[in-house]
Parts: C-alpha cells; structure tokens; sequence
C-alpha cells in the first residue's frame, strides 16, 4: 500500500535532506566502483596466468619465442595434437585420476573414522593421537623423501602408480583427520546423544547425524586431498620410471629437455591438466565456501 | 581330512627340492660377480670385472631396468628403448628402458642410490660417475671399454677423465657435449661487412655494442644468474683471458689475473647494458630462449640452440653460425665438453648382461641411428661417426670435433684425479662462479674482492667435499 500524503509527509520527515541524500548516492557509487574495480584487478591478476598459458598453447613454437601478445597472430592446435598423438598424456591422465581419486576416497574414509574416534569416543591417549596427526603432516615432504623411498622400494611400491596411493596417504590422511576433527568438534554432543538414546549405533550416529552436517567439510577436505594428489609432484617422481605409470606432472616434465623448454606442449598439458580441478571446485563451490566460512566462525 | 596326495611333501620330494634349490644357488654364485653374489648390494669398485664374457654367444636371463635422461626428441628415445628391447629379445632378457626427465633426474638418481634401488644401467652426467664410483656404487666397466674403445676410429680421449676413477672405467661415454659460441651472422655482417663469427672477445663486444637496441635486442646472452650456464661460460671467459680455477695441484685459485680481467668485462658489459637485466634470475633455459627469441646476438650454450633451431626456425638458422668461444687477452680461445656415459650399478643382480647389454648399444652402427633421431643434441664420441652423412650435411659441426679434441677441462691445469673432480663438483653446486660475478655486477665489488671472496668460498667447498 503506498503511503497517502499525509503518510508521505510523515515520511519525508525521517528522511535525510536533498544534499545528504546525493552525498550518500554518491558514497555507494564510489563504494561500487572501488569494489567493481578492486574486484576487476583481482580477477584480471587471477586470470592473467590461465590466458597466458592458453595463448601459449596455441602459438606456434617460433611465435612462442617471437611475439609477446596476449591474442596469438597464427592460432594453431599443433601442440595439443603432439600432447594427445605423440605422447603417452592419456595415460599419464588416467593415473593421475586413479591414483587422486583412490587416495581422496581412502584419506576421507580413513579421516572421517578417526576423527569421530577422537573426538566422540573416550579412550587413552586420544587427546595425543589428536596433537601427532598434525605434527605428522607438518613434516616436510623434502626430508622424507629417501627414507620414504627406501621403504616403498621395500614394499615393493615403486614403479607402479598405485604404489602412489599408500605414500600420498602419509600426507593426506592425518590432513583430513585433523579437518575432520575441527569440524566434528563444532557439532553439538547432544543431536549424537539423542540419537544414542532412539537406539542408534554409533555408526548409524555417524553416518545418519554426523555426516550430513559435515557435508561442508567433507567437501573442503575432499578437494584439498584431492588437489593434493592430482598436483603431487616429487614423490611421483623419485617412485616412477616406467612411462606407463607415470602421473601428469612427471609426464609434464619429460617436455623439459635440459635447457630447452617446449613450452607449447607444456602448457597445452598443463592446461588440460587443470581442467579436473577446476570442474570439482566449479560444481563444489557452494559446499567448499559453506565449509571454509564454517570452519572460520565456529573453529 | 586327508591332503591331496598330488600336494602331499614327501620325504622324497623334499630331497629332491632340496637338491633342485642348491644346485640352482650353486649355479647362481657361479654365474654372479663375486661382489653380487657375496655381499648384495654391496659391491666395491671393480666388482663385475670378473662377470665373464661379453660375446655374443654368452647365456643371459631375468630383467634389466636402464635409466637415461630424455633426449631432444621422443623419436631418440624411443629408437634408444627400441635398441634396448631388440638386445633383450635376442638374448631372452626383459629389458625396460625409462626416458626421463632431465630436470630432477640428479635428485631421483640420488634417492635410488641411498634406497640401494639404482637401476641395472643407469646414464651419468658430467661427473657423476666420479661421484659415484669412489663411493663404491658403480661396477668397474674397463672390459667393456676396452672393447669399444677403439671402434670407428676410437672414442675422444678428452672424454675420459669424466668415467675413470684410478685408471678403471666406471662408465662408457655415450655422447660429447660440446659448448659453443651461437652469432648471429647477419648482425656481424652489419657492423664489419663480413659474414663471419667475431674471434676475440674484444670484437664480440665492439659488434656487440654497435648492433644492439634494447629492449628487443641486447648484445650479449650471457647468464649472471646462480645456474650452471653461468659457471660454464664464466670459466670460458676466465680461460679465455689467461685465468685458471685451480693450480697445478689442484687448489683453489682465483686470485688470478685471467678472473679478474673476466670479472672486469663482465662487470663492464653489465654496466654497459650489452647484457639483458633479467640476466641475473637466468635458469638454465634462459641463453637459448635469449637467443631463440631473437633477443641476443651472442650466447655460449650446447647445441641444443641449434637442434631447435633446425626444427623451429629456419630463417634465424640461416643468420647464425656456430663457433669456438672467442679468444681472449690471454690470445687463447678455450672450449669445453663434457659427456653423459652408460654405467652399471653396483646392486644390479644381472651384471653381465647389463655389461653385454651397454656393449650392444654402444655399437657405431645403432648408435648413430640414435644420434640422427635426436636431431644433433648429442654429438659422437668416436672420431669416426662425425664423418657420417648426417654430419657432413651439417657443416655447423665441423668445428666440433677439434673442440673435444681439444677442450680444457674445469680442473686444468691438475691432472684429472677423482677427488679434485669431486671438490670441483662440489664448488659448482654451490655456485661459487656465479656468486663471485655477482658480487661484481650486482653488489658492487671489485673484481679483486669478488675473486677473493670466491677463494674462500672455494675453499670451503673443497674442504666440506673432502670431509664427505
């Protein structure tokens, strides 16, 4: 209902004065316009390096050396016909997607289990358990690699790309239990309690109340494991020789010959490369911010 | 419940097994090198140099793994792996070939050694055999160098001291790499009228200077940053001007006046701008994409420069030569090559048919076949093989067999002894050469403190390489 005038009147009474009102218009336009241009630098700073690769990829090599231009003169697909005809991508691709798949199913699985034993279950030694799966994944990778090597060479794990998986899991796991157990701790005992009390198990409790709240934080620790494995570089390469096993990132670095970089394929494989994340975190996105923005307020 | 009886262990098949299992043993210590076969994982230096013939008729089995460092193209290695497999077939072993990348292929080497998970044969650069063979890890292969030593027309000389550790041949060099000077002629033309490559520094810089418009295009290509070019092509000037890393008993020496006046130019053509500013972050890549990119008319470098040229760009192959690094004040125009070599680990279960195997491909015949499939990057190591068809149609070469012939190595003037290359490795990986140009360039010293700096810096490296 619009107001009558003696309602408007009545109105015009709280609101601000012509000059207070064109200064607040004009304090939210220069607010959007900081913020539209604030958020255009970011996302050109953002996206700058995707274009670069992308123009690169379709470059021919001699333009590669020869024109800096963001828009290629001679566009030409040569380098993704040599990624996908002249070497073994495909499968360096397949076992990037088996080895990051099994290792993200595995961490979560692993994760999801052992940070409900820590933070629901009463047992000695929980509360260390809790503080060595951290101080587990801030080892760096670096000083473990000879040791790691030698006991995957022990086990017979190397030379295989699922031999990957175990030794991805060394990271990966303790990561996603510590995720876990933030978020777990933020879900109140007494929705489980409740459920105890109907009859529930323990693991009904945790599949039926547990893991539906979660879902924001399974997402979170889903993608880091994920992108984790998919983008793991140094063990991939100290464990694997043989071409058929290799994962996209050593197969990426076989087009570094010694000083000459062929940077046409290379940035033709790495951009297809990106592509699994970037879908996962396209379609994951509203989980992925609910959880980051959960973990933030109740952490 | 009664077991199979076509399972049950009799006493009977138990002798018999037994019988089976020793002879078999036996017949393993037998055919094993005595290091393998005694102490696994173990051996010492020149284990294997009693594993028996290297003729064809000699009886293998079981599997071999070779490791290599991906050549230019994937045409080379896979003709390489090819090679390998056909050798396998013929003599009922399984061989696997892994091209593979060059980048970390030092780092992967080096936790497979500590794993003791070296594979059967396995490529060296430079001097890693050095390296490795004092530490015990390789097998002694001077049997099988002493059978290809002298094939088409015998192997460089000047590559040996890279593979032989106290007169033993710890790998067989398998390629030369040569470093030489990339010019582009028709800039040279410009300045001097004639097509041809300047001899002496001082002429490089005066052509240098004159052809050069920056941004687009600077003079010289040479690399100040913390990579191994830099060391490469800062010793090449040092030698060029009359200077030496080391004396004659192999101590650090570079409180000379060949690395000063090296330092001098060098700071002089970083002052004068003849070098590009992002010269001090250069990788390793960063001379052949100055070049390529048509934004250097001078760079040392391999011929990896020319092997993408060749196949990338024509027209600036057309405009460039390759020739010896220029002389300098000390009127000498110094080179160098190296080479990367076949070795034998020393856990390797199959010594002798990785032996056999390394003999095979390093016949003349399938060897250059490889060489032609990568396009030139690697360059023979028999004299011989440099006449062939490939090589002759490409007269950018010529000049490269008197340059192995005659290369200076890093340790000139000592004689080439197994801890001094050690001590040498050691000083490059600390970047000792490039930290001392840059300490002219960029941190403002004078050469004589720069060089004086690096001395000790120097110093330290060979005592820590000692002590290891």
């Amino acid at each position: 209902m619009t107001p009558g005038p003696r309602g408007a009147r009545r109105l015009d009474r709280y609101a601000p004065p012509a000059p207070a009102r064109a200064s607040r218009r004009w304090r939210n336009s220069l607010r959007t316009t900081v913020l539209a241009g604030g958020l255009a630098i970011f996302t050109v700073w953002t996206l700058f390096p995707f274009v670069w690769v992308l123009e690169t990829s379709l470059k021919s090599n001699r333009d590669i050396f020869q024109e800096v231009t963001l828009v290629p003169r001679h566009v030409t697909l040569q380098h993704y016909t040599a990624l996908f005809h002249q070497s073994e991508f495909l499968t360096y691709f397949k076992n990037s997607a088996i080895v990051a798949v099994s290792t993200t199913v595995i961490a979560m699985l692993v994760g999801v289990l052992a940070a409900y034993a820590i933070t629901r279950l009463s047992f000695r030694g929980r509360a260390f358990i809790g503080n060595a799966t951290i101080v587990t994944y801030l080892a760096p990778p670096a000083l473990l690699f000879i040791p790691l090597f030698q006991v995957a060479y022990q086990f017979h794990l190397t030379d295989r790309a699922l031999g990957l998986i175990p030794i991805y899991l060394i990271f990966s796991a303790p990561f996603c239990t510590w995720l876990a157990i933030t978020y777990f701790r933020t879900i109140p005992s007494e929705l489980e309690d409740a459920a105890l009390v109907d009859g529930a198990t323990r693991l009904r409790s945790l599949v039926s109340i547990f893991l539906p709240l979660s879902l924001p934080a399974l997402a979170v620790i889903a993608l880091f494991a994920f992108t984790n494995a998919w983008n793991e570089f140094l063990f991939a390469l100290l464990l694997i020789a043989r071409d058929s096993q290799k994962t996209v990132p050593v197969g990426l670095a076989q087009f570094i010959i010694g000083d000459v970089f062929q940077w046409g394929p290379l940035m033709a494989g790495a951009l297809v490369a990106s592509l699994p994340p970037v879908l996962i975190y396209t379609v994951a996105q509203r989980w992925v911010v609910a959880g980051l923005a959960s973990g933030a307020t109740k952490g | 419940m009664r077991s199979d009886p076509r399972h049950r262990l009799t006493r009977r098949a138990f002798v018999k097994g037994t019988a089976a299992l020793s002879a078999a043993t036996a017949l393993d210590l037998l055919q094993a090198p005595p290091g393998d076969a005694l102490h696994p994982g173990t051996a010492a230096p020149g284990a294997g140099t009693t594993a028996g013939p290297l003729s064809a008729q000699a009886k293998f089995s079981g599997k071999l793994s070779a490791w290599g460092v991906v050549s230019f193209t994937k045409e080379g290695d896979a003709l390489l792996g090819q090679q390998m497999a056909e050798w396998g077939r013929q003599h009922n072993v399984q061989v696997e070939y892994s091209p593979l990348p060059g980048s970390d292929y030092f780092a992967k080497v080096a936790a497979a050694v500590e794993a003791g998970a070296l594979p059967d044969v396995v490529m060296m650069l430079g001097d890693q055999t050095i390296f490795y063979a004092t530490q015990g890890k390789l097998v002694d292969l001077t049997d099988v160098f002493n059978e290809v030593k002298t094939l088409a027309g015998g192997m460089y000389k000047t590559l040996l001291p890279y593979v032989t550790v106290n007169g033993k041949t710890y790998a067989i060099p398998m390629e030369a790499d040569v470093t030489v000077m990339y010019a582009r002629l028709d800039l040279c033309e410009k300045v001097t009228g004639k097509r041809e490559p300047p001899a002496t520094l001082d002429a490089l810089e005066e052509i240098a200077r004159k052809v050069q418009s920056p941004p687009t295009l600077y003079g010289i290509g040479l690399p100040i940053g913390r990579t191994p070019d830099t060391t490469g092509n800062l010793t090449l000037m040092i030698y060029a001007d009359g200077g030496t890393l080391v004396d004659g008993h192999g101590r650090p020496h570079l409180e000379n006046a060949g690395v000063i006046s090296a330092l001098t130019r060098a700071k002089r053509w970083w002052t004068d701008k003849l070098i590009q500013p992002d010269s001090p972050s250069a990788d390793d890549a960063w001379n052949n994409n100055a070049y390529q990119s048509h934004r250097a008319a001078f760079v040392f470098n391999p011929a990896s420069i020319f092997a993408w040229l060749e196949k990338n760009d024509q027209d600036l192959l057309k405009m460039t030569a390759q020739a010896p690094f220029p002389k300098g004040k000390a009127g000498v125009s110094a080179q160098q090559a190296g080479t990367w070599s076949w070795a034998v680990s020393a856990t390797s279960k199959n010594v002798a048919a990785a032996k056999a195997l390394i003999k095979d491909i390093m016949q003349p015949k399938g060897l250059e076949a490889v060489y032609e499939k990568v396009g030139g990057r690697w360059y023979p190591v028999y004299k011989d093989l440099s006449r062939a068809d490939f090589w002759k149609k490409r007269p950018f070469f010529d000049l490269f067999p008197g340059i192995i012939e005659h290369a200076r190595p890093d340790w000139y003037p000592a004689p080439a002894v197994p801890q001094l290359l050690t001590q040498l490795s050691a000083a490059r990986q600390k970047f000792v050469l490039a930290d001392m140009v840059q300490d002219v360039c960029l941190n403002g010293r004078s050469p004589e403190a720069a060089a004086k700096a690096a001395q000790v810096r120097m110093e330290q490296a060979f005592q820590e390489a000692l002590r290891k």
